[in-house]
């Protein structure tokens, strides 16, 4: 049984109107339920591909295609159904004066009729955990509540797949997780989510696949597994590798697979090994 | 345009190499002598001259295309906006050039002439303060500026928001790309509610801009802006004879054409 | 080595808030120590630097009380040319602290607002530009800049005024993995060469565990924690509360330790854990093995 791809992304350029190619020949395929890290310098390309894929740009060459349907043919509005971005500065999209009128400012746009945009406000309230009263003045919450306040006025779109531009840049580690686990709970529910990011930690303990980006060609598409645990990829790609990764080749006559990027990972063969589970040492 | 440096555009054109007070100046007498000739002579082709030389000095700037597509449309517009209805003051009297038999109208010479000159009134100092600004670094002419005694924290304001134009734009876009993937559609719909729309733009602008005009302000305190009376200029502008030069000369040209065309009667 | 930040029971209440931002908080920084602060967002940490530079109150309205001591001087009452000479600060955000349009005007700057003789000027722009690694790109807008030059620019032109501290509010924040290293060797290679006190905000650590003198940890206004890397990391950090996750080593060690594994100390840096656990199997091999 063939998956149909949510966004596939066809042999696609993207040259702004200065002349600057932010993409350059770039091809790949979103399948339902992945949960994907785009990793990739300033610069590489990782925002003008996020924007491509929801409909935001339209390809200079190559196609772009949304459950089948080619972004060219879709207004940016359509494309929102199905594919949700959420910026990485809430202050960018928080305008009304209620909370209840900024989370349903998505859905009513889309023309959801009013008794289920009620329903749909209150139930992404409750998935991000803000406990504020619908009325509250968004402009006077917290960083990490806005930060929710953005996200759940995304989710009440219920788009398939959500893209979140750098969700954790700027903000303290703590609050990076909530989100992450959030994200989590989103794929759980059968969501697709790509997050841009540049923290490698974060990408190892939550993605599934990683994608990055190199001067606007795709540099390497992978199970996070085999990406983050290629040092070689990574200092090619400008990135560190994880202090779990160096340990665990450290450590590798021990028995500890080379190719752990996960701390907990970690964690269980080491005490496995311990426990004289295995070791070719000896 | 990326308008990295605000409006400045490097380059080493004729007016590039004046020292901003210089161009100022010029500035400021292209608008003297278009104000006297827009409100009392009224004489398109010396209008046309001034006009000219502004075009001129823009052209020698290398403006981007962004330039040419700005004042070519505006020209356009001015122009036609002009030709419709200053006739309606003209002058009594005067030779008809355009009948339009179904209305009765009677288009003269003379309010031709009050209609081109009125144009270039309000044409030629635009451009002219546009050379200004395409071809002088925002530091000089904030120096320019304080050597000609304007307070220097008051004459930074405008140096600040040349500088802040490119992040302003950028904002101004992030932010309606935002509201886009929030399925915000802003061409379609009603006036009225295509108006109401530009809300989610607005407000989120206007906050965004109140709290970087704070931080702004700490920034600027924590590098000792406005703790002196006086500041260094590293760079300092020097008045050169190429710029005296200069002056003199478009001056010249001002007040020759003057001369020669207020002696000869216009034309037709 | 005499103290260069001192401060005494500080307490510090923003003008439309009404609980105290920081709330009774005591340090001391000795000259020529890097000190990281961390802490989750809102625990005061800014407050802290902006008011040990003077721009709370001066800027920034709030209720402050208890003493800050710079060197000698109070920056509530001194004057900022001279508190310029002893502390400066570089803020978070590239975009927002870049005031002029070209690299060399930037890193003037300042230097031209507290009056210094053109030729001074020259010659100190050249040679920071030449320290954070910009020469050449003098004429180049800010804007063109990546983003760890833009936070490299802003150092140079706070290095310029040669300051005897430097504080850093979050400079890698906002950047890129190629931006922060930029970032994070410049302020060691000014601590190696220069011994400039530094006072660092980070919510990453990893980068600067082996090089840091001493880790202040906020929560809510106050000091929790404070020590050498060592000390801080010896009991288990939850990111959660702490705002902040502990290098990934420590991280492992906590979970180790957790499980009945007994380690000596927790590692806080690769070496240091690579040999303690081959130490750990090695005795555990040997265990095993009788």
């Amino acid at each position: 049984m063939k998956e149909q791809a949510i966004v596939e992304v066809r042999d696609v350029s993207y040259v702004y109107p200065g002349g600057v190619k932010a993409i350059d020949g770039v091809s790949l395929s979103i399948k339902p339920g992945e949960f994907i890290a785009l990793l990739g310098q300033n610069g590489s390309g990782k925002t003008t591909l996020a924007k491509l894929m929801n409909g935001l740009l339209k390809p200079t060459e190559g196609t772009v295609l949304i459950k089948g349907r080619d972004t060219r043919k879709m207004t940016v509005a359509e494309c929102a159904r199905i594919v949700g971005y959420v910026f990485q500065n809430p202050e960018h999209q928080i305008f009304a004066s209620t909370i209840f009128e900024e989370i349903s400012f998505g859905p009513r746009n889309l023309g959801i009729p009013e008794e289920d945009v009620k329903r749909r406000v209150e139930e992404s309230l409750k998935f991000v955990d803000l406990k504020k009263p619908l009325n509250a003045f968004p402009h006077l919450l917290s960083v990490g509540e806005k930060h929710r306040v953005a996200i759940a006025s995304v989710l009440a779109m219920e788009p398939e797949f959500l893209i979140l531009d750098e969700p954790t840049t700027g903000i303290d580690f703590g609050r990076s997780l909530q989100i992450m686990r959030l994200l989590q709970r989103l794929r759980d529910r059968g969501k697709t989510v790509m997050v841009i990011t540049h923290d490698l930690y974060l990408a190892a303990e939550f993605a599934e696949r990683i994608i990055i980006l190199k001067d606007g060609t795709k540099f390497a598409d992978g199970s996070a597994k085999e990406i983050i645990s290629d040092k070689r990829l990574l200092i090619d790609a400008g990135l560190s590798p994880l202090q779990v990764t160096l340990l665990s080749e450290d450590l590798k006559d021990y028995g500890i697979p080379t190719n752990t990027i996960k701390t907990m990972e970690f964690v269980e063969e080491f005490l496995d090994i311990l426990r004289g589970g295995r070791g070719s040492r000896g | 345009m990326s308008f990295e440096y605000g409006l400045y555009i490097p380059g080493r054109g004729v007016f590039h190499r004046l020292d901003p007070r210089a161009k100022i100046i010029w500035a400021l007498t292209v608008l003297a002598f278009s104000i006297y000739n827009g409100n009392y002579m009224m004489n398109p082709i010396y209008g046309g001259i001034i006009y000219a030389s502004a075009l001129l000095a823009l052209i020698s700037s290398k403006p981007t295309s962004f330039w040419y597509k700005l004042f070519g449309g505006l020209t356009a517009v001015i122009l036609f906006f002009s030709l419709v209805f200053w006739p309606a003051s003209a002058p009594r009297g005067g030779r008809p050039i355009l009948i339009i038999p179904i209305l009765g109208w009677k288009y003269t010479d003379l309010a031709l002439n009050l209609a081109l000159s009125k144009a270039f009134l309000v044409l030629s100092p635009i451009i002219a303060i546009a050379v200004i600004f395409i071809t002088s670094r925002p530091g000089d002419l904030f120096q320019a500026l304080v050597r000609w005694k304007l307070p220097y924290r008051l004459a930074y304001i405008p140096i600040l928001a040349l500088r802040f134009l490119p992040t302003v734009i950028v904002e101004i876009k992030t932010i309606t790309d935002a509201q886009k993937s929030r399925a915000l559609e802003l061409e379609k719909g009603s006036i009225p509610s295509r108006i109401r729309k530009y809300i989610a733009i607005f407000v989120p602008l206007m906050i965004r801009m109140m709290r970087s005009a704070l931080e702004l302000g700490v920034a600027l305190d924590s590098k000792g802006f406005g703790v002196m009376k006086t500041r260094t200029f590293s760079r300092e502008l020097r008045w050169r004879l190429y710029d005296t030069f200069m002056l003199c000369m478009l001056i010249a040209v001002y007040i020759i054409s003057l001369i020669m065309l207020t002696r000869i009667p216009i034309w037709w | 080595m005499g103290t260069a930040i001192r401060i005494d029971d500080l307490w510090v209440r923003y003008r439309e808030e009404e609980d105290y931002a920081v709330k009774g908080l005591s340090l001391r920084i000795d000259e020529g120590e890097f000190v990281i602060l961390m802490g989750p967002s809102g625990c005061g940490k800014t407050t802290l630097c902006y008011t040990i530079m003077g721009i709370i109150p001066r800027v920034i309205k709030a209720e402050v009380k208890g003493s800050v001591k710079v060197f000698d001087l109070d920056p509530l009452t001194a004057s900022p040319t001279d508190l310029a000479k002893y502390v400066t600060i570089v803020f978070q955000n590239p975009e927002m602290q870049l005031v002029t349009t070209s690299v060399y005007e930037e890193v003037a700057f300042p230097l031209e607002n507290f009056g210094l003789p053109k030729d001074e000027i020259e010659r100190r722009v050249k040679e920071v530009l030449e320290v954070v690694g910009l020469s050449g790109l003098e004429n180049r807008s800010p804007a063109s800049l990546s983003g760890g030059q833009k936070q490299a620019l802003a150092i140079a032109s706070v290095l310029a005024l040669r300051p005897r501290v430097i504080i850093l509010d979050e400079p890698t924040s906002q950047l890129d993995p190629q931006g922060t290293k930029r970032v994070t060797d410049l302020i060691l290679k000014l601590r190696k060469e220069f011994d400039t006190t530094i006072l660092a905000v980070e919510h990453r650590i990893e980068w600067a565990v082996e090089y840091v003198d001493r880790i202040v940890v906020m929560n809510e206004g106050r000091i929790v924690l404070e020590g050498d890397p060592k000390e801080v990391f010896s009991r288990e950090i939850r990111p959660e509360r702490a705002g902040f996750r502990p290098p990934q080593v420590s991280e492992i060690a906590y979970n180790l330790m957790r499980s009945g594994v007994n380690l000596p100390t927790i590692p806080i840096s690769l070496r240091e854990a690579s040999s303690i656990l081959r130490g750990v199997l090695d005795e555990g091999a040997g265990h095993s093995r009788s």
